[in-house]
């Protein structure tokens, strides 16, 4: 479990991080989600070490991080702009990690690079954007630690690449201890992978939360009712997040279990009524709306 | 803890990354040692009469001595840089960066790999190449012990250097974030004690008359290239005394350096660990140290252009020292401010910062114009004084070169001979005098010179005004061991002081002091004397019984001569000893600038018996002519407006403006012969007897033993012939009326 409490980081007169406390348990996928420059990567450098924070603690497995060889064997970094060295080929990179990281699955980073179909004796400083981010991943799949940072890791790759890299994850989450923190400015890109997310904007956490209970605890409601009592006292009787008109149509966001909101909307005989599900996207413009914030502005 | 085994492949994956380092270090090595070794052995074989030594004690003794081969330390000082640099640039990568202190291992232990093969780059190819010279040396001959021994004492001053730079270099590396300013860093703090030290001199120098000079030494102290500087000068100096050249000379202060690699490396290894990842790219890695940076540059190179720009202004003035300082610290505080931000138009982003040092400035050139904290008014209280040193500047100051063992030779000053040899404590008027000289505190005008400055008024003010000023240099030796230096002007038409100076140049300890021939003379041999009367020179050579009779009588004659002989009487000749050099009738040196006054009777009764005789003048029978001749700018022809009149009677291939008379009746000569001077005898003293001398120069051609001969003498004002003042008026009236005819 990596557990960060009470982080603050300050670059000169900007202040990256504030505040910020984050648990996240083993064994799940968590996403990091923040526009550009809502501490991030900042956030991820400090958990693998790269960083210290001016104040507050960050314990990998109950120990801390900084400057703590023991802790790091089981992070992986993957940044945002991977370092690779001068010349190098992916096996000279093998070799270099290797010596960092002992459990490094050698014979398995060479046959992924052959899935990969990347060329194992070629310099890598003739690779594409997307080739360099899909053999930093490779690169820290094979590192096999417990832990593995992506920045941005999944932006530059193609649909199919990304969903390779996804299958692998799957893989590894079901085959060893392994928990992914993936950061993205892109909400639809970690929707379907990540257990749980947080949210960072200006260097804090607006919310952490698990994904599935909140998709099973939001929905949208699409309803027509004859009178307008009945939406009234609909819309008094629910807790609603979010409530819209479309003419005679309306769209209302709602927490609750999806049987009980329908039973209750039911209830008061409305002409049409519908449950849609929600993205992860709108599950966020919701939920951020509520407590003062307009997502719209801060993530797209 | 790191395993033995990461920290090897730590040094394993630099070594693959930074393999062009080791490769160019092993080419410069090859241009540095074998293909000058080479070329020396065929230098040696094909021209052997160059060269006084054999090939083994070149190897030895020349090409591994720090004394000599400075080349090697000098692509070493620039490998140690280039490897520190190189090993550490990725400091100022934050992609690299990221990578690195991500990954399991501890920041000491990415320095220390680092730092290790960073050394190893330079050992290896060092000493391979050092090992192919001891081959190449195997394979001419020219191997030996002693040379095997100091190969190896020189593999271990190059580390030393290479450390010494290599881990400045790294402390440069840690302090900034980007290589340009890292560079910078690394001459700023290679040698800024150096600079420190000689912008103070500068300063110290232009401010205060007082002031002696520091010695180059106290420059180089804690510097790292002044460090390696000083290293080989202590080598220098060994070899200098001997014929060979031993490493145990530099031993002790190796040591030194090592200890302060050790500083070096402790501090790069804290700084390494202070410094945060994310100050990679910024300018300055710590930005606490900004403002101290700033200063420490900003101010002394502003006080270096001040003084620059009055040197090109070529002025003693002190506007152009001020224009020179303000200019010079806008400069170079925006330039700084520059690149701390990175950004031209944060030039003037810390203007706290611009006032605060601009105050600084302002503060240290009122100390030093204002002389604040009485630098030039300073003298030690008795109580302080453990001993103390004058040299009276211009007073018989004796010149002394010795032949060293290694071929060359030793010249040491009269000042620093009596600053070493003197202690005059015990005399009162020695502190009366000092005092005296600090609360006059009298100093030289200073003034810009011009084409007729001598007519102006204000300058013959000055002139006779500071007729007799002198000057006279101190050195107490205070109880804690430090010296302190200081060089008073004095002005002896002032009575008290001339009486006080009288008691210190009369002083036994200042004369024991003073002339080395009173203390060292009788631990020397010499081999003979030469002596210089006022109308003749020669040699009297010296057996160890006629040295040590010399000794006696000169020796007590010269403690008895007082001041008042000094600057009242014409000595009646020069006496020079001449050193014995290491091998039979080889030169060894000299010691100049004795005299022989009348009231050495008993020295020149035995010179006389030597075989010189300075009482011996030449004749009026033994002179074939005598030339005066006088300079005169009334004869510059008025239409050509060069000098065109002439004494064409006697030079007829120029037409100067001097007026030339010839003298060859007996009455002139004999005249002329009886108050001719030669300056030589005043050599040494002219500073303190004032002869008066007239404007003609005397040449006299005389026939000695059948070869001619030719003396150059003057006149002093009060002695001249009558005669000679209306000939040459005469002669000029003559030459005047030519010149109008033609």
């Amino acid at each position: 479990m990596i557990a960060a409490t009470h982080i603050c980081k300050r670059f000169d007169n900007i202040e990256a991080v504030k505040d910020v406390s984050v648990t996240i348990k083993k064994g799940e996928v968590f996403g990091l989600i923040g526009t550009n420059g809502a501490g991030k990567s900042t956030f991820l450098r400090m958990v693998c070490g790269v960083l210290k924070p001016d104040s507050g603690e960050i314990f990998v497995d109950e120990r801390p991080i900084y400057e703590n060889p023991d802790a790091k064997r089981d992070i992986f970094y993957i940044s945002d702009d991977q370092y690779y060295l001068s010349n190098a080929t992916p096996i000279e990179m093998m070799h270099f990690y290797k010596d960092f990281y002992p459990s490094f699955d050698t014979e398995r980073f060479q046959n992924m690079l052959g899935k990969f179909q990347l060329d194992s004796k070629r310099k890598i400083n003739t690779f594409s954007k997307g080739m360099k981010k899909q053999l930093s991943v490779l690169l820290g799949v094979c590192a096999n630690t417990k832990y593995l940072l992506c920045d941005e890791t999944f932006d530059g790759l193609d649909p199919v690449m990304r969903q390779a890299v996804k299958s692998i994850f799957a893989g590894e989450l079901t085959n060893r201890d392994f928990t992914p923190i993936i950061a993205s400015h892109n909400l639809r890109e970690l929707e379907d992978i990540c257990d749980s997310v947080g949210v960072l904007h200006q260097g804090g956490v607006l919310m952490q939360k698990d994904l599935e209970e909140m998709k099973l605890n939001i929905h949208t409601i699409q309803c027509v009712f004859a009178n307008q009592s009945d939406e009234e006292q609909l819309l008094q009787a629910l807790d609603v997040v979010k409530a819209e008109k479309r003419g005679t149509l309306n769209l209302i966001t709602v927490r609750g279990k999806r049987e009980e909101i329908l039973a209750m909307v039911n209830a008061y005989s409305p002409i049409f009524a519908e449950v849609l599900p929600l993205s992860l996207e709108e599950i966020f413009i919701s939920e951020t709306e509520v407590i003062g914030y307009d997502i719209k502005k801060l993530i797209f | 803890m790191i395993s033995k085994n990461l920290f090897f492949k730590l040094i394993w994956q630099d070594f693959k990354k930074r393999i062009w380092c080791p490769i160019l270090i092993f080419l410069v090595y090859f241009l540095g040692l074998e293909l000058r070794l080479l070329n020396y052995f065929e230098r040696m074989e094909r021209y052997p009469s160059d060269y006084n030594y054999t090939i083994k004690h070149y190897l030895a003794n020349e090409f591994f001595s720090p004394a000599q081969n400075y080349t090697v330390t000098y692509l070493t000082i620039v490998v140690g840089v280039v490897c520190a640099l190189s090993g550490y640039a990725y400091l100022h990568s934050r992609k690299q960066l990221d990578t690195y202190h991500s990954m399991p291992v501890k920041r000491e232990a990415l320095f220390m790999s680092r730092y290790v093969s960073g050394f190893l780059m330079f050992l290896v190819p060092v000493i391979m190449h050092t090992l192919i010279c001891m081959l190449l040396a195997v394979a001419n001959g020219a191997i030996s012990v002693h040379g095997v021994l100091n190969a190896i004492g020189f593999l271990g001053v190059q580390i030393l250097c290479f450390l010494l730079l290599y881990s400045i270099t790294i402390i440069s590396v840690c302090l900034t974030g980007n290589i340009i300013i890292s560079v910078l860093g690394c001459c700023v703090l290679a040698s800024y004690s150096s600079i420190i030290t000689y912008v103070g001199h500068f300063l110290y120098n232009k401010f205060f008359h007082t002031y002696l000079g520091g010695s180059s030494e106290q420059a180089l102290a804690f510097s790292p290239i002044g460090m390696i500087l000083k290293l080989h000068w202590y080598a220098e100096e060994y070899h200098e005394k001997n014929s060979g050249f031993s490493y145990r000379c530099i031993l002790p202060y190796s040591l030194v350096i090592l200890l302060v690699i050790v500083v070096f490396t402790l501090v790069g290894v804290w700084l390494y660990k202070m410094r945060s990842t994310e100050a990679a790219g910024k300018p300055i890695a710590f930005s606490i140290t900004e403002p101290f940076i700033k200063a420490i540059v900003v101010i002394p190179v502003s006080i270096y252009s001040g003084l620059l720009i009055q040197e090109f202004a070529n002025s003693n003035s002190f506007g152009w020292f001020i224009f020179g300082i303000i200019f010079g610290f806008i400069v170079i505080a925006l330039v700084m401010e520059i690149i701390f931000r990175l950004d031209i138009k944060c030039a003037f982003y810390h203007w706290k910062q611009l006032i605060f040092n601009g105050s600084c400035l302002i503060l240290i050139v009122v100390v030093f114009k204002y002389d604040v904290l009485g630098y030039n008014t300073y003298v030690p209280s008795e109580k302080e004084l453990s001993g103390c040193a004058v040299s009276i500047n211009g007073l018989m100051n004796i010149s002394l070169e010795e032949r060293t063992k290694n071929y060359g030779y030793q010249h040491t000053s009269a000042l620093d001979y009596r600053f070493e040899h003197m202690n005059v404590i015990d005399n009162p008027s020695v502190m009366a005098l000092a005092r005296k000289a600090a609360t006059d505190n009298l100093q030289y005008t200073q003034y810009d010179y011009y084409e007729g400055i001598e007519d102006s008024p204000e300058f013959q003010e000055i002139q006779k005004k500071e007729k007799g000023y002198r000057e006279i240099a101190f050195q107490y030796t205070k109880k804690n061991g430090k010296k302190v230096c200081r060089q008073y002007v004095i002005d002896v038409s002032d009575e008290e002081t001339l009486g006080l100076l009288a008691e210190v140049f009369e002083d036994s300890d200042y004369k024991l002091g003073a002339f080395p021939i009173l203390t060292n003379g009788w631990k020397k041999e010499y081999s003979y004397v030469d002596c210089d009367s006022n109308d003749f020179s020669g040699s009297v050579k010296l057996s160890p019984e006629r040295q040590a009779k010399l000794f006696e009588v000169y020796q007590s004659e010269l403690l008895d001569l007082t001041l008042d002989e000094v600057m009242n009487e014409i000595p009646m000749g020069n006496i020079t000893f001449q050193l014995k050099g290491f091998a039979m009738n080889e030169y060894g040196g000299y010691e100049e600038g004795y005299k022989i006054y009348p009231s050495f009777v008993a020295t020149i009764e035995l010179l006389k018996e030597y075989g010189f005789d300075y009482t011996k003048d030449l004749t009026a029978e033994q002179t074939k002519e005598i030339r005066v001749s006088k300079y005169c700018e009334d004869l510059i022809d008025p239409e050509v407006g060069v000098e065109t009149a002439t004494a064409e009677r006697v030079y007829s291939t120029a037409r100067t403006n001097e007026v030339v008379m010839k003298y060859t009746d007996a009455e002139s000569k004999e005249a002329i012969l009886v108050s001719a001077i030669n300056r030589e005898l005043l050599s040494g003293v002219s500073y303190y007897f004032d002869m008066d001398e007239s404007d003609e120069e005397v040449i006299v051609y005389y026939d000695d033993n059948g070869i001619d001969e030719s003396n150059y003498y003057c006149f002093s004002k009060a002695n001249k012939p009558d005669f000679i003042d209306a000939d040459i008026e005469k002669e000029i009236e003559e030459m005047k009326k030519e010149m109008m005819a033609e």
